[in-house]
């Protein structure tokens, strides 16, 4: 176990060393951050709710939009692809360590970099604008929250390691990343919240994984759900983590397999 | 008297290299403030060389061996010194200098991985300005020396790796040089392929009257192929002459072995 | 006239270099287009509950928004080498376009010619035409050619910061998503400036002016830019341009490559 916490400090201190880029990156998500807050304020103008939300409601879902990219799509996950091209993952094949879970504590390295960062980040922007956040009435809702975005975290991240497992069979997979994240961060309501979309639309997304990323765990927090539509969201969620992790570990195993045959 | 074709004068580089101290504190503090090193990669270097010669820079890795080079190509401008190639001040970075010369680096390559050869050599046809005519009859006689007739047309990343060099050879000499630059050109290569390339080196210092520096840390490089040998280290040239005159200076009836000992005497420097 | 053999071998090599890989650059394509349907999805389902955003109408932004397109896929289609300047640098490609007898700038940046992004343009145009036409008042040419103008104006303080950008890459070649800092500060440019309230409209108009490029030419053209700021606008390009350069010659005397 204290490998992979090695491993964690390791790349949380890559991280930070290539500072450049880590500040670059921080401050894409603030940009983008602004650049919403400023719609959302200038729709909201004049009127006290939008598609069913209130101001502050707007307000919260949009931080926590911010907060919730750098904590569930932050990772690393996009390496695997190259990795396993360029017969990097030969390496760790043969160690005595878990891929599976290298990976994962590689990412947690830098989710968590980024969700500090993105938390001092909206801090100075409710700072600077003298927000208004809705905070959860309920106390236990914090609990149920910390639940969804376990449950978005896991999820995110065996959606990516399958896509990043495309890697086995074609050395062609930027193009195709580059399309899933994409989509994924439209449909999970990482731009906007989902219902403000025609309803056919929502239903039609509300089958996919991916509102289970932000969009549910984001409404969790903000109490829009009734006790009933709650315990729905969690089986959803768990649907999706065991269908997931199945299909992730058997498309796992075909593909080493399939790179062991082939060699590197 | 002819003026040197590569005249140098009290070159010198330095660089300032960042500073990282270890550990997570380290990387935290390394966000805000940052500690340079200087690093003096070469040192007052001065030499000429004539029209023809072959001349070999040798030396350990970090040597100074390839900052000199770059700096005679125009890539770095010297912290100090004067040098003039063919008559300009390299890192003026002139058309009319940058037509007449030519670099290659070992580990580097200026051919485009996913196509054939022959897509980056058109590419330098134009960049060079080479006339048509005399382009198909420089690219002919270049891969018939070097025996890549078949090769051209095939993606460059199909290819091995000393096939590879001897593509990169053929693509850096399409305008004819008069001053070839070789950085490491035999670093990666199997013994035979080694012994191809030192061949068409040689074949093309004597068919063109090219001047040619090469560095190297295979001292086989050196002593097959120059006539007049630098040896360099921490920045500073500590032996200037010909193989000759190194043998009788280090003793040893082999060269290598005479290379050899002036390497241990270097380190003790 | 060279120049342009040059660039025709360079676009030559690109193409061959994505029909290498198919499938990749069917994603990028598939994905660059997808994006822009999604905001336009996005703008549509907004204006399903709303009239007017800052005052303008769904056509309207939509134009706002394609403009932002336009500039913004145009300046990746003419200078798209600079995106790679960095692995140009780590993988001494860079070292060698220093010692070639060709304007080191104009080789990186035609360095890769993006095909995907001639593809994006069809369509954006296509839409841009279409949004046009029901803006009300049709299609007025006058404005038209004044839209056009700016458009171009835009695209050359695009140029501008591309090589500013550059010029940081080889400096410190550390700068690893540096040209990433201005595609994100470019997305402030997707909506019309005026929902951005006093200072930040004066940040982007006139420190960092994406207003300038992707707002002005909507607003010219629905008669909302006085002859002030159209002044305002090529003077921006002008002085970026010059500025940029000047960094650009100072960077490339400074480099260092990449040790080996």
């Amino acid at each position: 176990m204290r490998k992979y916490w090695f491993i964690f400090s390791i790349y949380w201190q890559e991280g930070l060393q290539q500072r450049s880029s880590f500040f670059v990156d921080r401050f894409r998500s603030f940009v983008v951050l602004i650049s919403f807050y400023y719609l959302w304020t200038a729709l909201l103008k004049g009127r006290s709710s939008f598609a069913g939300y209130d101001h502050s409601q707007m307000i919260t879902y949009i931080l926590g939009m911010s907060i919730l990219r750098g904590l569930v799509f932050a990772s690393r996950t996009y390496e695997i692809a190259g990795e396993i091209n360029h017969g990097r993952l030969s390496g760790y094949l043969l160690k005595p360590i878990n891929f599976f879970v290298y990976t994962f504590f590689r990412d947690l390295s830098e989710k968590s970099i980024n969700l500090v960062s993105a938390i001092i980040e909206v801090i100075i922007l409710s700072c600077l604008f003298h927000l208004d956040i809705r905070w959860p009435q309920n106390p236990a809702t914090w609990g149920w929250f910390l639940l969804a975005i376990t449950g978005a975290t896991a999820l995110y991240f065996l959606l990516s390691f399958m896509v990043g497992c495309w890697g086995f069979w074609t050395a062609e997979s930027g193009g195709p990343r580059f399309l899933f994240e994409l989509f994924l961060e439209f449909s999970a309501g990482a731009f906007f919240p989902l219902d403000v979309l025609p309803k056919g639309l929502q239903h039609a997304l509300q089958m996919l994984p991916s509102p289970y990323l932000v969009f549910f765990p984001l409404h969790v927090f903000l109490e829009k759900l009734s006790p009933a539509q709650l315990v729905n969201g969690f089986a959803a969620q768990l649907f999706w983590l065991g269908a997931l992790g199945a299909m992730t570990y058997w498309i796992w195993q075909k593909g080493v397999r399939f790179y062991g045959a082939e060699g590197s | 008297m002819i003026s040197p074709i590569i005249e140098i004068h009290s070159l010198s580089k330095t660089f300032r290299v960042p500073q990282k101290s270890p550990g997570l504190m380290g990387a935290l503090k390394g966000l805000f403030s940052r500690r340079f090193r200087e690093v003096q990669a070469v040192r007052d270097i001065s030499f000429v060389v004539e029209e023809g010669e072959l001349v070999g820079f040798l030396g350990p890795n970090g040597a100074g061996k390839t900052t000199t080079l770059k700096m005679l190509s125009g890539l770095l401008h010297p912290s100090s010194g004067e040098a003039k190639v063919l008559g300009f001040t390299p890192w003026k970075r002139e058309r009319a200098f940058q037509k007449q010369f030519t670099m290659v680096m070992g580990q580097r390559s200026q051919l485009w991985w996913d196509l054939p050869a022959w897509d980056s050599f058109l590419l330098n046809k134009e960049i060079y300005e080479i006339p048509k005519a005399q382009f198909e009859e420089t690219v002919k006689e270049l891969a018939d020396l070097l025996e890549i007739n078949d090769l051209l047309e095939v993606p460059v990343k199909k290819l091995s790796l000393g096939q590879r060099m001897k593509a990169e050879l053929a693509c850096s000499l399409l305008h004819r040089p008069r001053v070839l630059f070789l950085d490491e050109p035999t670093i990666g290569l199997d013994v035979i392929m080694q012994k191809k390339v030192r061949d068409f080196i040689l074949a093309y210092n004597k068919r063109w009257k090219a001047t040619i520096i090469l560095t190297s840390h295979n001292m086989d490089d050196v002593s097959e192929l120059c006539s007049r040998v630098l040896l360099i280290n921490h920045g500073r040239v500590l032996f200037e002459g010909s193989l000759p005159e190194l043998q009788e200076r280090f003793g040893h009836e082999k060269l290598t072995d005479s290379m050899r000992q002036a390497f241990m005497a270097m380190e003790e420097v | 006239m060279k120049y342009i053999r040059i660039w025709y071998r360079l676009a030559l090599n690109s193409y061959g270099v994505q029909a290498a890989s198919p499938l990749s650059s069917f994603g990028y394509l598939l994905g660059k287009l997808v994006r822009i349907a999604f905001f336009l999805i996005f703008l549509s389902a907004i204006f399903k509950h709303t009239s007017a955003l800052a005052g303008y109408s769904l056509e309207e932004a939509a134009l706002f928004f394609l403009t932002f397109n336009l500039v913004d896929i145009l300046a990746q289609l003419f200078f798209r080498g600079i995106y790679g300047i960095r692995s140009m640098i780590r993988e001494g490609d860079f070292d060698y376009f220093l010692i070639q007898p060709v304007n080191v700038l104009y080789r990186v940046s035609f360095n890769m010619v993006d095909f995907l992004d001639v593809v994006t343009v069809a369509p954006v145009l296509v839409i841009t035409y279409y949004v046009l036409k029901h803006i009300p008042g049709g299609i007025n040419a006058h404005r038209l050619i004044l839209y056009l103008l700016l458009t171009l104006n835009g695209l050359i303080i695009a140029f501008a910061i591309h090589i500013i950008v550059a010029s940081f890459a080889v400096l410190t070649q550390e700068m690893e998503n540096t040209i990433w800092i201005y595609r994100d500060l470019m997305t402030l440019g997707r909506f019309p400036s005026d929902i951005y309230d006093a200072p930040m409209r004066g940040i982007l108009t006139f420190i960092i002016p994406i207003a300038v490029m992707t707002s002005f030419p909507a607003r010219a053209y629905l008669g909302k830019l006085g002859q002030g700021w159209i002044w305002h606008a090529f003077f921006v390009s002008i002085i970026s341009i010059v500025l940029s350069l000047m960094f650009w010659k100072f960077a490339t005397r400074r480099y260092t490559s990449v040790s080996s």
